[in-house]
């Protein structure tokens, strides 16, 4: 197993931005989770979903929306455990 | 059991002097879950394995090595080398009864290295408290790659014992035999420490006898018996010279990291001192008030600086402050601020303790892989029911799950997500929601998986 940080960003105040990510072997058992960078206690600051496409028999497109539910912009980084 | 580290170590012993003996081993030891701590040349080394699991080893192992073998002969003796040959007396030293019984008898046990009355601390870290001005030798020619940036893999130790031309300033050979048992038995306590696997200690041991007098006013105690050491190894003066052997030495031994450490009965500025990051540690044999049966845990803590750990007694001055070791800490444990004093540590005292402070400074993995239940809990039906929990390494990457326990078959009865908060610089707090899709009540746990970290 190995981890990683594929990307990092920045999400406006109260927005979404979607991320994707291209060419994972389709055997490889991947998860994503998001991580905000800037502190900012007492509420959360980040949301995020994974959608997947098979863009061809053997490799994989990971697709992650990014939502901020603060009102002020929010780094993030996008992290993956690759598990197998 | 050797020492008192509680740690079930064997030794293990080759007749071939080639290096495919410790490839051998080591392939050995990760087939049957042991792990070599030790190794002193080609033919002498120590495993960390289960009791239960010995014989297991030793038949993983080619048909020339033995695990604890019953009886050593003289002629494999005589053909050791000698780093091998230390190696070896110093492990029957560590199993022997006298050894076990001195460290039950440990002066000063427990007592913070600033408070023996008939003891002084060990020297502090930093170069600038070693004796005399550095000369202009004492710069590194160059730091190319740090040698001992974190405590974890392997770590290749030059241990040099320094004799002088007099008897008081010689080591006998049960002397000699009692410093390679010492730092073994402080080498498997600290590096033990490690949360993922032991760190592997590769030692070369020379015994170099030079001519110099003992100067007591001498400008710089160490370079009167270091320089001519060094030199009877092929190395220049000064500190650089030292750096130039420690790159060598992890060459040589293919290992992650490297240091020398100094054993003398020369005068020195202080019974023990190291340069934080390395690349040498200097002690004296007597050891100070402290005695040469507590040498293991100073020389644990000497090498805690080496790897770029502070002192954590009040008169080293220190502060709850900075930015200490691998990841840049503060010391959080240092007597003079930390809350009731600290907790014990082996920074702070002469203890078996490491406190949540060090782990950090030293650089071991604080994410280990591992899984468990954070919390159980009930949601009522059809409603959405929210967690926290705080305090996660930011650096650690940990993803959640929930599943419910209450036993419902035909159709999915919970759904979960998860919002992130970064609670502060180091720490973030998850935020669970569990929706019970159901039309009645359903437990719950939420577990979580560290998978490592960045």
């Amino acid at each position: 197993m190995r981890v990683g940080v594929q990307y990092r960003g920045q999400v406006n105040a109260s927005a979404s931005e979607r991320v994707f990510t291209y060419n994972w072997p389709a055997d490889w058992h991947v998860l994503w989770y998001v991580t905000p960078t800037n502190p900012r206690s007492g509420a959360p600051q980040i949301d995020f979903d994974t959608e997947v496409e098979r863009a061809t028999a053997d490799r994989i497109t990971y697709w992650i929306m990014v939502r901020n539910l603060t009102n002020q912009p929010v780094d993030y980084e996008l992290r993956y455990a690759v598990l197998n | 059991m050797a020492g008192d580290v509680h740690v079930h170590e064997e030794l293990v012993l080759g007749r071939a002097a080639d290096e495919g003996v410790a490839a051998s081993l080591a392939s050995a030891a990760e087939r049957t879950n042991a792990h070599v701590l030790h190794s002193y040349g080609p033919r002498v080394a120590v495993a960390q394995v289960d009791p239960t699991e010995a014989s297991v080893l030793a038949e993983a192992l080619p048909g020339d090595m033995s695990v604890a073998p019953a009886q050593i002969t003289k002629s494999a003796r005589r053909s050791l080398s000698e780093t091998e040959r230390l190696g070896l007396a110093a492990f029957e030293l560590r199993t022997s009864g006298g050894f076990a019984e001195a460290k039950a008898n440990r002066p000063f046990a427990d007592v913070v290295w600033d408070g023996a009355d008939d003891a002084s601390p060990p020297g502090c870290a930093e170069l600038a408290t070693a004796p005399g001005p550095a000369s202009p030798a004492d710069a590194p020619s160059h730091v190319a790659v740090p040698l001992s940036a974190r405590l974890s893999g392997s770590v290749a130790v030059g241990l040099v014992i320094v004799e002088g031309p007099t008897t008081a300033l010689q080591f006998d050979a049960a002397q000699r035999a009692k410093v390679v048992a010492e730092t073994q038995n402080g080498a498997t306590w600290l590096g033990g420490r490690h949360p993922v696997q032991p760190v592997t200690w590769r030692w070369d041991i020379d015994v170099i006898r030079v001519d110099a007098a003992p100067d007591p006013s001498a400008a710089d105690l160490e370079a009167l018996w270091r320089d001519p050491a060094m030199a009877a190894l092929g190395y220049g003066p000064g500190l650089a010279g030292v750096q130039a052997y420690a790159e060598d030495l992890r060459l040589q031994q293919g290992s992650d990291w490297a240091y020398v450490t100094f054993f003398t009965k020369y005068p020195t500025g202080w019974f023990a001192y190291a340069s934080i990051g390395g690349p040498r540690l200097v002690m004296q044999y007597d050891n100070d008030g402290w005695g040469p049966d507590n040498i293991d845990r100073v020389f644990a803590h000497e090498t805690g600086h080496i790897f770029n750990a502070p002192d954590e007694y009040a008169s080293s001055n220190c502060n709850c402050g900075g930015t200490w070791g691998y990841y840049g800490r503060p010391n959080a444990n240092c007597a003079n601020c930390a809350a009731g004093g600290g907790v014990s540590c082996i920074m702070r005292a002469n203890t078996w303790d490491m406190c949540p402070s060090t782990p950090y400074h030293l650089g071991f993995p604080i994410c280990p892989g591992r899984l468990g239940v954070q919390f159980r809990g009930n949601v009522a039906a059809s409603s959405t029911r929210r967690w926290f929990t705080h305090s996660w390494p930011a650096d650690c990457h940990v993803v959640w799950s929930v599943v419910p326990t209450t036993v419902r078959a035909g159709a999915g009865q919970i759904r979960w997500d998860v919002h992130v908060e970064r609670a502060s610089t180091g720490y973030i707090t998850y935020w669970i929601s569990v929706t019970n899709l159901t039309t009645v009540p359903c437990d719950i746990e939420a577990r979580y998986a560290v998978l490592g970290s960045t």
